[in-house]
């Protein structure tokens, strides 16, 4: 009897354990879901967003809830499923309590957004105002042709109590409105409250000057502000990562103190010492990439340079000497060591071979190149072969040279 | 009975003598140097259930010249011309709706655009460039850019993050990475199936062996693709590469080493048949191909699937002239018997979707409609004049 009852004991909990163990938390699928959206699988991802929403619906996990509804809603966004997609944002809508202010607004902005794409106007404007998106409404109703109604909207909202950044936009916005109604003098006096820091100053300067039938002016602009927007997306590819690296440090540590605090105390020093450990590698990739912003930081200014921009010109002409020992000493600046290190690579670099590494580092077209080198397209194509053979010993292609080059 | 016995043996010698050789296997042939034909007239009558008209709308935004690439979807048609920056949305109707991927550095925003291609499954529009996709919504909000060392001419999407990818024309086969047909998932990088190489590849050397002109038509599950100077028109679904039938252009050892150097340029052989064309219906295959030295004169090809009978017919539009027109020269084409309109050639062939798409320019129409008084009564074709742009057909297969 006895037997009996402890291998029926035995049984529950190998059973209860085992299904504790299959049970996938509702936020496990969110991010595997995540992880498939990212990747634009978006079939699995929606199978795996429903699952999440269903379980999250039996653990009554509202925040979950409503997570995995707005992320099926984008994925019905980008499938172009307007009714899907509204479907779901509404869901979303509904399960986020009342606290969450700053969530229900970038919702009704996502909502507004799938309104505007489908071309229903009253509807985006609706959700915009409720969302709290003035300069999205405002354009919508300039799109309708209600110009003076947008500026007295962005106008309205300019005199409330708001950020600089804040400011800076509804300054851009009323001067994009400016220069669609041909008012250049006010939209340029518009553009003089917006920092000269902010990329889209640029954009704004090249339809000004283009609505004033200065070809090269606006082109100075927009060539300006395509440089200004790939910084950015650098940096903010940068930061992203940095926030990843970041978030999964943190959860790590987390994890392993909570599991520290229920072992024994003896273990404590152990984890001490591995605290500082990862401190002293945090140290370190701090370390590092605080050298990075200062390198990405140096490149930017020399993508705004009058060299760099000179040597992406398109135009037929001739660098003279004093224009390439111009840009070999901006190169240098920007990539210390970096003529150094190549010398160490080869030792018998040509001076022909190094203005055309310089060239590659900095992204200049091979058809520019071949022009500036005086040279024809292949001729470039079979240099950047041969300095690739000498760099690695390998036979490459002149993608391989201009991969190994720029990360060099 | 001897009239009878004497009619049975003629019978069977002829449809012997005009019917392709099957060889290699189970696969079928068109034999472009072939003397003697079952009939004259190439038809494609019985395939077609209906025929559907799209002028596509003018605008100052939607000025089309040439086509280059179409794709057409349950709800839009997707459009790149030349002369055009980026490429022009229509719904089915033909109204003009906005443009996608313009030209600049900024997201979503294209260098020079190779072709496009759409993935059903995912509702998206993938936009290829050389070693980058940039990926669409319908609404034309831009999603995503993916970048690839692959060394493609072409994307084509054959199902749910897949693509079929064509090897770069014109660069020597033995070049690291090449290759000649690979199914690639997009997402995963994983590589599907993968051909190095396609065609003879003991006439020389890889490093003098390039591929030469893609030519490509959508097949019952996937995609034909045939590489000009080769002999198999190869099939790529979502899983395999496989062949699906020949060609016979007559080319000899030498001409064909000439035709697939990497040192000679897009040169035609002369003496030769080329392929410029071809498609797939449920029943047929279709080919159009021109003589080398005589590369005004087209011929179209019918080639049936179940018996293997070969059919020919020469066409009278002079190539050269209508090459001005529509270099697509979609004018040489089918007789049309479902409704008298326009010579039947699409642009693309959906079989398993039993759908045809076929372009026509304006001005390609005003010469045919010249050629062809007969034209000129359709109730479609009197609408268009020289300032139109062009007409979207869409033949529904049965």
């Amino acid at each position: 009897m006895i037997g009996i009852f402890f291998f029926i004991c035995l049984l529950v909990s190998c059973s209860s354990g085992a299904g504790r163990q299959e049970a996938i938390p509702a936020e496990s699928l969110l991010r595997q879901a995540a992880f498939y959206e990212e990747r634009l699988q978006y079939l699995p991802a929606l199978a795996m967003y429903q699952q999440a929403a269903r379980l999250a619906e039996k653990e009554k996990d509202s925040v979950a809830l409503s997570a995995a509804y707005r992320r099926m809603g984008n994925i019905y966004r980008n499938q172009s499923l307007k009714h899907e997609a509204l479907q779901c944002e509404k869901k979303a809508l509904s399960y986020i309590g009342n606290a969450n202010d700053s969530l229900r607004m970038e919702l009704y902005r996502e909502i507004g957004d799938i309104h505007a794409l489908t071309g229903e106007a009253d509807s985006a404007c609706y959700y915009y105002q409720i969302g709290g998106c003035r300069i999205s409404q405002a354009k919508i109703l300039q799109q309708g042709g209600r110009c003076r109604e947008a500026e007295l909207l962005l106008k309205e909202e300019l005199e409330q109590d708001i950020s600089g950044e804040e400011k800076a936009e509804l300054c851009l916005a009323l001067a994009d409105l400016k220069i669609s109604s041909g008012e250049l003098e006010e939209a340029e006096d518009y553009l003089s409250h917006v920092p000269a820091s902010h990329p889209h100053v640029y954009a704004s300067l090249s339809r000004i000057a283009e609505s004033r039938g200065d070809s090269l002016q606006a082109d100075f602009y927009r060539k300006n502000y395509s440089h200004y927007l790939s910084s950015l997306r650098q940096e903010k590819e940068q930061n992203q990562i940095a926030q990843l690296l970041f978030t999964s440090e943190q959860r790590t540590w987390e994890n392993r103190l909570s599991n520290a605090e229920k072992t024994q105390k003896g273990q404590a020093f152990l984890w001490i010492g591995l605290l500082a450990v990862c401190g002293i590698g945090g140290w370190g990739y701090f370390r590092y990439w605080k050298k990075k912003t200062v390198v990405a930081l140096s490149e930017t200014e020399f993508h705004s340079s009058e060299v760099y921009q000179r040597f992406h010109r398109k135009e037929e002409w001739k660098p003279a000497p004093k224009d390439w020992e111009e840009l070999l000493q901006a190169v240098n600046g920007t990539y210390p060591e970096f003529r150094e290190r190549l010398k160490r690579k080869i030792p018998k670099l040509s001076e022909q071979e190094w203005r055309m590494c310089c060239l590659i580092k900095m992204a200049v077209p091979p058809s520019v190149t071949a022009m500036l080198l005086c040279c024809t397209n292949q001729a470039i194509s079979m240099r950047r072969v041969r300095l690739y053979q000498k760099m690695t010993g390998e036979k490459g292609t002149p993608e391989l040279c201009d991969a190994f080059i720029r990360d060099f | 009975m001897k009239k009878v016995l004497f009619g049975l043996m003629a019978a069977i010698l002829i449809s012997t003598g005009c019917g392709s050789k099957k060889s290699s296997g189970e696969l079928l042939q068109i034999d472009l140097t072939a003397k003697d034909f079952a009939s004259g007239q190439v038809e494609i009558a019985d395939e077609i259930e209906s025929v559907e008209y799209i002028p596509l709308e003018l605008t100052d935004e939607s000025l089309i010249a040439n086509i280059l690439d179409i794709a057409v979807t349950d709800e839009y048609i997707f459009v790149y011309s030349t002369r055009q920056d980026g490429v022009l949305q229509f719904d089915r109707k033909g109204h003009f709706l906005r443009r996608i991927a313009k030209t600049g550095n900024g997201p979503g925003e294209t260098g020079q655009i190779i072709s496009f291609t759409v993935d059903e499954e995912n509702r998206l529009f993938c936009v290829s460039e050389y070693f980058s996709t940039s990926f669409y919504s319908f609404y034309g909000e831009f999603i995503k850019k993916i970048t690839s060392l692959h060394p493609y001419s072409y994307q084509l999407s054959v199902g749910p993050n897949v693509m079929a990818e064509l090897g770069r024309m014109y660069v020597p086969l033995n070049v690291p990475g090449m290759f000649s047909l690979g199914i690639f998932n997009w997402a995963t990088d994983d590589t599907i199936a993968l051909r190095p190489t396609i065609g003879n590849i003991n006439l020389m050397p890889l490093e003098e062996t390039s591929l030469k002109g893609w030519i490509y038509n959508g097949s019952m599950d996937g995609w034909f693709c045939y590489s000009e100077g080769t002999d198999t028109v190869w099939n790529v679904n979502a899983k395999t590469i496989s062949p699906a039938f020949l060609v016979n252009n007559g080319y000899s050892a030498s001409e064909e080493k000439e035709m697939r150097s990497s040192k000679t340029g897009n040169a035609s052989v002369d003496g030769t048949y080329s392929v410029f064309n071809l498609f797939e219906t449920p029943r047929f295959y279709f080919a159009k191909c021109f003589q080398s030295s005589n590369e005004s004169k087209f011929f179209l090809y019918r080639l049936d699937k179940q018996t293997g009978a070969l059919i020919r017919e020469a066409s009278d539009i002079d190539a050269m002239e209508l090459f001005k027109h529509n270099r697509a020269l979609t004018g040489i084409g089918i007789r049309n018997e479902t409704d008298g309109g326009l010579p039947i050639w699409p642009f693309f062939s959906y079989p398993a979707k039993k759908l045809m798409i076929q372009v026509n320019t304006a001005v390609e129409i005003e010469y045919l409609k010249e050629k062809d008084p007969k034209l000129k009564e359709h109730p479609v074709l009197q609408k268009i004049t020289e300032e139109s742009n062009p007409l979207v057909t869409i033949y529904h297969l049965r």
